[in-house]
This record gives structure tokens, sequence and C-alpha cells, in this order.
């Protein structure tokens, strides 16, 4: 499959690239831990194994998909747009895996780096974010997406709120 | 290029090409359907997408994977390859078939073909299949294969397993 966004993106501080076997421990201790209240987790190991997979097979399937952050080489979270069956519309999302990564503003470094790359080349995105995730909320906000509240429910997330971000 | 490329492998009946989008209709009627109960389902559509991602990803994690096998009319039959998500006791041969095609011997003939290609091409000295207890027709394959009950594996999905090993290269 030929690329339809960039596959890596350097930022300030970060460099945006493609998932690696070697990123799978890390995405493991974050995804099968107690952060994970904001994205439907914990989940049992062979869910997030799926998971990790899915998304570097996503890559293929659409030419586009969710970066690994990383910091001086290692992945400290992922960011970048998932597009599930057609069923559902192309969603970003963003999420640091190392808790001693969070508070940095990395991703909002990351996210808007991922946005910008997407709508450079389709029209439009959403992200959904629950309520009381707040720190998600104001990085959506930093980086120009605008709450829609007409916007599409999410399937599982019932009290998310639906943000838009839409190509100038 | 993302991914890396599938080699197309062929056999008397069979074409094995790389898994593709165009296949999932397919893929996700097999796992709506009791048919995959003894591989992660019954699973809903969204599971479905995510579990042909995963397949079309685990090539590009591991170099490897699992092939569409298609009639030579181009009917897609199944899903027969190499499997080694993180966590397995060893990099695995699978097998499923789609409605309609079993009982005539496709997932026999096209894990034949995989092995041969798995130890001719890529180097593996050995390989196993994981078979549920009660999956009485994969372990027909397996016997068919030459492979033999080894030992019992737990996973924290499928519960016990039983893993059947396949003869080495030479035998």
């Amino acid at each position: 499959m030929t690329p339809v966004v960039p596959t890596e993106i350097t930022t300030e501080r970060l460099q945006l690239r493609l998932l690696a076997a070697a990123d799978l421990d890390s995405y493991l201790a974050y995804y099968t831990g107690p952060r994970t209240d904001g994205v439907g987790g914990p989940k049992p190991k062979h869910v997030v194994i799926e998971r990790f997979f899915a998304m570097a097979g996503q890559w293929v399937i659409r030419g586009f998909g969710r970066y690994a952050i990383a910091l001086k080489g290692r992945a400290i979270g992922h960011a970048g747009v998932l597009h599930i069956d057609e069923v559902y519309a192309p969603e970003i999302t963003w999420t640091i895996w190392d808790a001693a990564e969070t508070g940095k503003g990395y991703a909002t470094e990351a996210a808007r780096a991922a946005l910008g790359g997407y709508l450079a080349v389709r029209p439009r995105v959403l992200a959904h974010i629950e309520s009381f995730n707040a720190a998600s909320i104001r990085v959506a906000e930093k980086i120009g997406m605008r709450h829609d509240m007409d916007g599409p429910k999410h399937p599982w997330m019932k009290d998310s709120l639906c943000y838009v971000g839409e190509a100038r | 290029m993302i991914g890396v490329t599938v080699p197309t492998l062929e056999s008397a009946r069979l074409r094995l090409v790389a898994l593709d989008p165009k296949y999932f209709d397919a893929f996700a009627a097999f796992f709506a359907s009791e048919r995959s109960r003894f591989v992660g389902g019954p699973a809903t559509r969204e599971q479905a997408w995510r579990f042909l991602a995963g397949e079309i990803g685990h090539w590009t994690m591991r170099g490897y994977g699992r092939f569409a096998v298609e009639l030579h009319d181009g009917t897609f039959a199944g899903v027969v390859g190499a499997w080694n998500p993180g966590g397995w006791p060893e990099p695995e041969i699978g097998w499923e078939l789609m409605e309609g095609h079993e009982g005539k011997g496709y997932a026999t003939e096209a894990a034949l073909r995989v092995r041969e290609w798995l130890y001719t091409e890529r180097g593996w000295t050995t390989a196993i299949s994981l078979i549920d207890p009660k999956n009485y027709g994969s372990k027909g394959v397996a016997a068919r294969l030459g492979a033999a009950y080894e030992s019992d594996w737990h996973h924290e999905r499928y519960g016990r397993v039983e893993i059947w090993r396949h003869p080495g290269p030479h035998a």
C-alpha cells in the first residue's frame, strides 16, 4: 500500500513513526495497566496484542493510521487516525503509554502533527473523548478541534464528547 | 510502501495470496457464525475488522503470517498460515475454512504448502499447531499433516488447548 499521509513526522521534541515489533512490550504494559479508564481498559494481554497488530495492519489497508510517538527512539505512546470498518467514521486518537512522560505536552505535540498530516489529504476527522477525561479534552481544544454537540455517538464510549477537526 | 511483500504460493488446487480487505465480508460472515467458535468468535463486524487488520499487521511485525486461500476460480475458501502473536508458546501453523469448503482436504493441502514454504524459504526447523481439544475436524487435519499431540497449553481466552507437533523439514 502506498502511504496516503507521511509515515514519519518530526516535531520539535518527538518523532512520529510506524509501530515496530519492539514497541509491543511498552504498549502491553500501558494497556493492561490502570491508566486506561478513558479508553475502555484495562484489557487482557491477548486483546492488547490483537489491537497492536491491527494498528499495524490498518496502515497497510488504508495508507494511514496511528503512529508510535517516539522520544529519542523509544515509543512512549501512539497518535493518529483509526478507521475501522466503514460503519464508523475516521477518528483521531492519542495516548501517552508511559506515565512518567505525561504532563509535558507530548500528546498535544504529537496529535497536532498527526492531525495536520491527515487533514492535508482528507477533509474531516472526529475524536471521541470521555467527558471526564479533562486532559484529553484540553488536547483536542489546543490542536483546533471543536466540540460538536450533534456529532455521532461512539459505539461503546456512551458518555463521550465528539470533537471535529476539519481542513481549513 | 507500507508493510511487506507477501509471496503467492500455489498448490494443486489452491492459490495462497495476501489477505486484503476485499475478503472482509466473507471474513466477517465467518466470524458471525458458530464456525468461528474455536478461533475467538462469534464476533461482531467491528471485531472481525480488527482481526483482519491484525492478520495483515502480523506480516508487518513478524515478516510472515497467514494467507487467503483461493480456489483457482478466485473463490475465497479460508485463511491458512503462520501465526505468532506475543505470548505464544512457539510460532504455529493455523487454518480456518469458510462455510462450504470443509471436507475437501483444502486445509491440509494449504497447510502442507505453507509448512514447506516455512521450512525451505523461512528457515523454520519445527512447527506446532494449537488446537481446541473439542475441534475434531482440526485434529484430523493435523493428523493428516503428520503432526502428533505433544502437550497441553493454557490460553487466557481459549483455555486449555492442545499443542500438536509437526514433522520437521527432513522427516
